[in-house]
C-alpha cells in the first residue's frame, strides 16, 4: 500500500516539476528556433524534395508553419529579422515552393514581408514568377507582379503588361484591366494599394495577418483621402496647398489623421502625400 | 477457390486482432482532427492543408500493412511454423500465398478506406469551421483517384513483402528489405531522370548508367503512384493516366506474386 503511494506522489510531484520547467524550455526553444530554421534554410532543395519521399505537401506545410513561427516570435519579441534573416526567409519560401510550386500561401507571404516590408523586389518576383507557372489557372501571380512594377517599382510599361497577362487567366476580375489601361497615371498609385490590399484581406483567413493588412489598408486610405482633399483644394484656389495643415485652415478636413505605423503625413511638391514611416512597421532591430 | 478466400478471410481476421491497428486508428483519427484546427494557421490554402496532412495519414495508415503487420502476419506463420499446420490442411502453397496477399491487401484496403472517410469528414469539419470560401479547388474525385492510386501503390509493396517473406528466414530481414524496396521505390525515377540527363560538367560512367537503367525495370516505381499533392490542390489524375498505372500496378503484382509462389514452392519449411 505504501509502494503504490509512493509511486503515486513520485508522479504528482515529477508532473508538478515538469509543469514548472515547460516555461524554460520554451524558453530555450525559443533560443534555438532560430538555429534550426537556419539550418533548414541551407538545404539543397533536391535533397529536401528526396528526404520528403512521398509527403513533399506535408512536408511544405510543415517548413511554411515554422516560418510563420519564426517570424511570429520575431512579431512577438518586437524585432525585425536582420538582413540575413531575410534572405533565409527567402531561401526557404524558395525550397517550400520548391516542394509544392502551387502552394499559394509561402508567395502571399513573401509579398506582404519581402516586399512590403524589406523591398526585395528581385526574390519576390522571382518566386511570383515560379507561381505564374504552377498555378496556370490562377490570375493573382501575375496580379502581383503587376502591381509590384508599378507601385514600388515605379515600372508602368512592365506593370501594364503582367496586368495584361492576368487578365488573359480564367476568372480574372473585370477591375485588372481597367487598372492595366490606368497604369501610366501616377494619380492612381494609391488606389491601386487600396485595390490590391483589398483583395488580400478577403482572401485571407490568418487573423493576425488580415490584421496587418487593415493596418496597411487603413494608412493607404487615409493618404486617399487627404490626396483627394488636396485635389479639392487645388480646384479651389488654382494652386497646391504649402502643407496639410493649410487644409484644416480652409476648413477642409479637421485634423491631419495618425499614421498607424507612427509615421507623419507630408505634402509633396506634386500634390501627393507620403508618410515618413514609409508604410513599414518600425520596430527595432536585433 | 474457397480454401484461397478462407485464408485471406483468416489473414485478414488475424490482422484486425492486432492492437497496433487501433492504436493507429487513434493516433490517426487524432492528426486528422489537428490538421483540421493546425490548417486555420495558414493563410488562405486551409483545403489543401488539411488534405495534405489527411492524404499523408491515409498513406502512413496504409504502409503500416506492409512494414508491420503484413510481416507478422507472413512470416509470422513461417517462424512459428504455423504455415506447416496450414498447408498440412489440403491448401496448396500456391493458394496459400495467394490468400495471403488477398488478405493483406483487404486489411489495406480497410484501414485506408476508414481514413478515407475520416478525411472527407476532416473537410466537411474545415467547411463548417472556415467556411466554403476556402474549400473551392477541393475535389472528391481527385481525392479519391489519388487515395485508390496510393492503394495500388501499397499493394505493389504488399507483393514484395510476400515475396521477401517467401525468400527470407526472418521477419527483421524482411522489413529491411521491404523498406529498402520502399525507399528505391520513391527515389528510383528520380535518380534515373538525373543519370539520363546529368548537369552539364558531370560525368557518369557506363557501367553506373546501365546498372541505373536497369534498377527501374526490377524495383516498382513507387513515386508515380504519389498524387497527393494535385489531389490537394483538387487536380485530379487524367484518365489515361490512371488506366496507365493501374495497369502497371496490377502488371507488376502478378509478376512478383508468380515469382513468390516459384520460390515458397521450392522451398524447404521443415
Amino acid at each position: 500500500m505504501l509502494k503504490k503511494f509512493s509511486f503515486l506522489f513520485l508522479f504528482c510531484t515529477a508532473f508538478a516539476l515538469n509543469a514548472v520547467l515547460v516555461q524554460p524550455v520554451k524558453e530555450i526553444r525559443g533560443i534555438y528556433l532560430q538555429e534550426t530554421y537556419t539550418r533548414i534554410g541551407t538545404l539543397p532543395s533536391n535533397l529536401l524534395q528526396a528526404f520528403s519521399l512521398e509527403f513533399q505537401g506535408a512536408t511544405a506545410d510543415l517548413l511554411f508553419l515554422q516560418t510563420m513561427t519564426f517570424m511570429g516570435y520575431n512579431i512577438g519579441e518586437n524585432v525585425l529579422p536582420e538582413q540575413d534573416e531575410w534572405q533565409l526567409i527567402g531561401n526557404t519560401l524558395d525550397r517550400i515552393t520548391d516542394l509544392d510550386p502551387r502552394f499559394w500561401d509561402p508567395y502571399v507571404f513573401a509579398e506582404m514581408f519581402i516586399g512590403w516590408q524589406i523591398r526585395d523586389f528581385e526574390l519576390v518576383n522571382n518566386l511570383l514568377l515560379k507561381a505564374s507557372k504552377a498555378r496556370i489557372e490562377d490570375y493573382r501571380p501575375f496580379y502581383y507582379l503587376g502591381f509590384n512594377h508599378f507601385y514600388f517599382q515605379k515600372n508602368a510599361t512592365q506593370a501594364a503588361f503582367f496586368l495584361r497577362e492576368a487578365a488573359k487567366r480564367p476568372r480574372a476580375p473585370s477591375f485588372i484591366k481597367a487598372l492595366a489601361s490606368r497604369m501610366s497615371l501616377y494619380g492612381s498609385q494609391t488606389i491601386a494599394g487600396i485595390v490590391f490590399l483589398e483583395e488580400m484581406i478577403s482572401e485571407t483567413y490568418d487573423l493576425i495577418l488580415k490584421q496587418q493588412l487593415k493596418t496597411r489598408l487603413t494608412a493607404l486610405q487615409r493618404i486617399h483621402e487627404l490626396e483627394k482633399t488636396v485635389l479639392h483644394y487645388r480646384k479651389k484656389h488654382q494652386r497646391l496647398p504649402e502643407k496639410l495643415e493649410d487644409l484644416i485652415r480652409e476648413g477642409m478636413i479637421k485634423n491631419i489623421p495618425s499614421d498607424p505605423y507612427g509615421g507623419k503625413f507630408i505634402l509633396l511638391k506634386n500634390g501627393k502625400v507620403y508618410t515618413t514611416s514609409d508604410l513599414r512597421v518600425s520596430s527595432e532591430k536585433k | 477457390m474457397n480454401k484461397l478466400w478462407s485464408v485471406a478471410f483468416l489473414t485478414f481476421k488475424e490482422g484486425l486482432k492486432h492492437r497496433i491497428l487501433y492504436c493507429v486508428f487513434i493516433v490517426a483519427l487524432l492528426a486528422m482532427t489537428l490538421s483540421v484546427l493546425i490548417s486555420g494557421f495558414f493563410m488562405r490554402d486551409i483545403s489543401k492543408i488539411i488534405l495534405d496532412f489527411c492524404l499523408a495519414t491515409i498513406s502512413i495508415g496504409g504502409l503500416l500493412v506492409p512494414f508491420f503487420l503484413g510481416i507478422t502476419l507472413l512470416a509470422g506463420d513461417i517462424d512459428k511454423r504455423t504455415v506447416v499446420t496450414i498447408l498440412s490442411r489440403d491448401i496448396s502453397r500456391p493458394q496459400y500465398i495467394l490468400g495471403k496477399y488477398i488478405g493483406i491487401s483487404l486489411l489495406t484496403g480497410m484501414i485506408m478506406a476508414f481514413f478515407f472517410a475520416a478525411t472527407i469528414i476532416a473537410i466537411q469539419g474545415g467547411i463548417l469551421l472556415y467556411g466554403e470560401h476556402y474549400f473551392k479547388s477541393y475535389s472528391l474525385l481527385a481525392v479519391f483517384s489519388s487515395t485508390l492510386l496510393n492503394y495500388f501503390g501499397i499493394s505493389i509493396l504488399n507483393a514484395v513483402v510476400v515475396l521477401w517473406c517467401s525468400i527470407t528466414t526472418t521477419s527483421f530481414l524482411a522489413t529491411l528489405l521491404t523498406l529498402a524496396t520502399y525507399l528505391v521505390g520513391h527515389l528510383m525515377d528520380d535518380v534515373v531522370r538525373f543519370i539520363e540527363s546529368p548537369p552539364p560538367g558531370i560525368l557518369i560512367s557506363m557501367p553506373l548508367q546501365k546498372t541505373v537503367q536497369a534498377t527501374q525495370y526490377i524495383f516498382p516505381n513507387l513515386a508515380a503512384f504519389d498524387h497527393k499533392l494535385s489531389a490537394a490542390h483538387g487536380i485530379p489524375i487524367p484518365f489515361i493516366q490512371f488506366s496507365v498505372l493501374t495497369s502497371y500496378a496490377g502488371v507488376y503484382i502478378v509478376a512478383v506474386l508468380s515469382l513468390s509462389i516459384v520460390l515458397f514452392t521450392r522451398r524447404d519449411l521443415c
